[in-house]
């Protein structure tokens, strides 16, 4: 190729389009390349600099970090200790899904004398519970199926509820305040201790040992909740006990 | 070195450290190589061929010099048939002109001294130069033949310069037949001519504004003669150089020259076997070039024409340089006797004939670029190249040092910034390492604490759970049963048979609200008093007690009983008093 033939504008559209090329190549792969690393270098070294003169250094944790796992250890050790309290003491709590204690409260009823008038399950909904730390509702997010089968459990939850009200003619209760006992028994455990509401009427006498006969059960079964009225519907002969009627709840 | 010589030196990819220097002239031909050492040259011995035939001449010229040892292959030729000359011209040296079109310009404004130049080597010259013809010979038959040339009718018949010869000075046929087979290595009836050029000064002149070449030129065909016959040899022609004009120039330094620019004004008159050149040097470059054949007679009267036809300023130094005569002495003789005519002085230099002839030796060094060789030119053998700037090699050559250079600049700053930053971060490298391990540490101290408090926290409200189940399973509930128990005991103790129990409602928080009817106040108030103190030890305490009158069950009057036991103290009573009949929305943590 002779470039001597090539006319003027010609030669400098080649050599402007092989400058192009070459400063192209040489910016991709090695200007941009060592631009951004003497960039960085240089980055780096202002955060030197800034922190050589303003250090920065963040103030040191008040507590000992052995001092805490002491504290730990001595703390694990006390929560075994309860624990094995707690685990004792769940030993005396009735059986959930059992109808021994509802059996032995009614038959409790008959050898005291009063008349069992009422008998229901008492349920009442529990508060749900909210992280200390971050104040939100402990809920983590579930996943499209995850949410699917959750609505599907709840609503054969309530289909079972539904059913066992109906079936044992169970009352539905307010919500629980906190501070009341019962509050306490349907929230405080990891599953809620079953209540029951039961209307007994008779004497006095024979309501009193109703009462401590609860008390002598072999299970933990207490009244949480106890209304008494006279009866108006009968008038009572002379010199006999008036009848009373005793409402009360008992969490199992 | 000027950037153009720079330029043409680094994009020349080929160059020579010697070339074989021949001079052709109607006497014969010589040549020697020519070696270039540094800055200098180095000559080799010549040889010579006095041949008549010149073809024959240049294969005896070229096996002496190869039997010498010359295994080059590129010559240059010095030869009365390359015509140099000085035009004055409207073409700046950084003219955007094609080359081609330059070329056209120059051969056309070179041709009239081209024509002049021809009479050197016409026929009648060189017939008389060897002595066949005397110069009245010539006049006469040249007169002859301008008068057959311009006769009118069909009498007269236009002859030949060699047949009128033949009849009138009686040349003989085989005479006249070898001066013709000589006179076409340098002249030819073609009329292509070759030329060469280059400017002398880059700026015009201050009288006309014109700017000065200098040229040099040829026939095509004569160089191509030549090509071919040292080509058959196996030698390559490079270029051909002047004879006459090229002898003129002295070797200077380029400095000196330089500062002595302005005085350097002369007029000098160089003798050739077969010419008389002429050229007037002013400010350092030559303002005039002329060249007239010489003959064997009268040939003071021939430099007296050209000093005059030169037009030369009296008081200018007029210096003869002699490669014509045979001995010094003779060189002086001309000097002295051209001084008489003249009426003033002329220097003199005697040119060896056994030596390298100065066109012989300023070729070489033009050729070789051993030095600014001041306006020698020479016609190239092969096609003109454009002005350096103009040419693609250069130009891309120059374009790859400024992306050599932009990339050199660019590669330096990024070294200078790399070491400087190094060498910043070297020196506070210490400190700051301490600072980051220190602050590190710190860190991940604060992240275990940090962590074993979390721990802690999370087994410390497990355990208070815990506590709170176990205490709420252990006490609360069965004192809870206890509680009403005793309450009940304590109503069972309490209640006289003037009062009736007629309600006991309990609200989870508050406590108990009893309801009573009392036949008395008295027995009210007694009521009342022996239940606060049958409870009182059990922590409740009787609140909001009211009597009022009230009928009573068979429509007796007495009085209606009504008061809370609670185990709140007065504080809290108050306070859940006002909130427990509102809906309970806080929630436990």
């Amino acid at each position: 190729m002779q470039f001597k033939k090539i006319s003027n504008q010609l030669q400098w559209i080649m050599l402007g389009t092989a400058a192009l090329i070459l400063l192209g190549m040489y910016t991709y792969f090695r200007f941009i390349p060592a631009f951004d690393g003497v960039s960085k270098m240089n980055t780096q070294l202002t955060v030197d600099q800034a922190l050589l003169e303003r250090p920065n250094i963040p103030e040191a944790p008040a507590e000992d970090s052995t001092y805490l796992k002491t504290k730990l250890d001595r703390l694990d050790k006390e929560l075994a200790l309860v624990a094995g309290r707690a685990e004792n003491l769940a030993q005396r709590l009735a059986p959930e899904d059992s109808q021994e204690v509802l059996l032995t409260v009614s038959q409790l009823a008959r050898t005291s004398r009063v008349k069992m008038v009422q008998n229901l399950p008492y349920l009442v909904q529990r508060r749900v519970k909210i992280n200390p730390d971050t104040g939100e509702k402990s809920k983590k997010k579930l996943s499209p199926a995850e949410e699917r089968k959750r609505l599907k459990k709840l609503r054969k939850q309530a289909k079972r509820a539904k059913k066992n009200t109906a079936k044992f003619g169970g009352v539905v209760g307010a919500l629980t305040r906190e501070g009341e006992l019962m509050d306490k028994l349907v929230n405080d455990f990891e599953e809620a201790r079953p209540l029951q509401e039961i209307v007994v009427e008779g004497g006095f006498a024979n309501l009193k040992t109703f009462i401590q006969g609860i008390q002598a059960l072999p299970w933990q079964v207490t009244i949480v909740k106890l209304d008494i009225e006279t009866t108006q519907l009968q008038k009572v002969p002379q010199g006999l006990p008036q009848p009373l009627k005793a409402k009360m709840i008992i969490g199992m | 070195m000027s950037f153009e010589s720079f330029l043409e030196k680094i994009t020349t990819f080929h160059t020579f450290d010697n070339v074989l220097v021949c001079e052709a002239s109607f006497a014969g031909l010589r040549a020697t190589v020519i070696q270039k050492k540094g800055d200098s040259l180095t000559i080799g011995q010549e040889v010579a061929s006095s041949q008549f035939a010149l073809d024959d001449a240049v294969a005896e010229v070229v096996e002496q010099i190869r039997k010498k040892g010359w295994k080059g292959e590129h010559a240059i030729l010095v030869m009365p048939a390359v015509c140099l000359s000085v035009m004055e011209l409207n073409v700046p040296p950084a003219s955007k002109l094609p080359v081609s079109q330059l070329a056209e310009t120059m051969q056309w404004e070179f041709e009239p001294a081209y024509n002049q130049h021809q009479r050197v080597m016409m026929i009648g010259h060189l017939l008389q130069m060897q002595g066949l013809l005397s110069e009245e010979d010539v006049n006469e038959i040249a007169a002859q033949q301008a008068t057959l040339a311009n006769a009118k009718g069909s009498a007269a018949v236009y002859k030949l310069f060699g047949e009128l010869a033949k009849e009138i000075a009686g040349l003989k046929q085989a005479d006249l037949a070898n001066c013709l087979a000589r006179q076409k290595w340098f002249q030819s009836e073609d009329d292509g001519v070759k030329c060469g050029w280059h400017v002398l000064a880059q700026h015009p002149m201050a009288s006309d504004g014109l700017y000065r070449w200098v040229a040099a030129g040829m026939s095509q065909s004569v160089l191509r003669e030549w090509q071919a016959v040292l080509s058959k040899h196996g030698v390559k022609l490079e270029s051909c150089y002047p004879l006459a004009g090229g002898g003129l120039v002295q070797k200077f330094d380029v400095k000196q020259a330089e500062r002595k620019k302005a005085q350097q004004a002369s007029c000098l008159i160089e003798l050739h076997q077969c010419m008389l050149a002429g050229a007037v040097i002013s400010h350092g470059e030559p303002a005039q070039i002329q060249a007239l054949p010489v003959g064997a007679s009268k040939l003071l009267e021939q430099i007296n024409e050209l000093y005059h036809s030169l037009d030369v300023e009296r008081q200018l130094p007029l210096k003869i340089i002699d490669s014509l005569s045979e001995q010094p002495e003779q060189t002086k003789q001309i000097a002295d006797d051209l001084g008489n005519i003249l009426g003033r002085s002329v220097e003199a230099d005697f040119m060896r004939k056994d030596k390298v002839s100065i066109p012989m030796r300023n070729a070489a060094m033009h050729f070789l670029g051993v030095k600014q060789v001041g306006y020698v030119e020479a016609v190239s053998a092969h096609e003109p190249l454009p002005p350096v700037m103009q040419r693609f090699e250069v130009r891309a050559v120059l374009m790859f040092m400024a992306i050599m250079a932009v990339i050199a600049f660019c590669e330096f700053s990024f070294l200078a910034s790399s070491f400087y930053i190094q060498s910043r971060s070297a020196l506070i490298a210490k400190d700051v390492d301490n600072i980051r391990s220190t602050i590190k540490q710190i860190q991940e101290e604060t992240k275990k604490v940090n962590a074993l408090k979390a721990d802690f926290n999370k087994k410390e409200a497990e355990k208070k759970h815990a506590d709170t189940l176990v205490a709420l399973v252990s006490k609360e509930l069965p004192r809870r049963n206890q509680n009403i128990t005793k309450l009940l005991n304590a109503l069972q103790k309490t209640v006289t048979d003037d009062v009736v129990i007629e309600k006991v409602k309990e609200d989870t928080i508050l406590g108990f609200k009893l309801s009573a009817w009392s036949l008395t106040e008295q027995a009210a108030q007694e009521f009342v008093k022996y239940f606060q103190i049958a409870i009182h030890e059990d922590g409740y305490k009787v609140k909001d007690m009211t009597v009022t009158e009230e009928t009573g069950r068979l429509g007796l009057v007495g009085y209606a009983v009504t008061f809370s036991i609670t185990q709140l103290n007065d504080d809290e009573w108050l306070l859940r008093k006002q909130t427990v009949n509102q809906p309970m929305t806080f929630l436990t943590r």
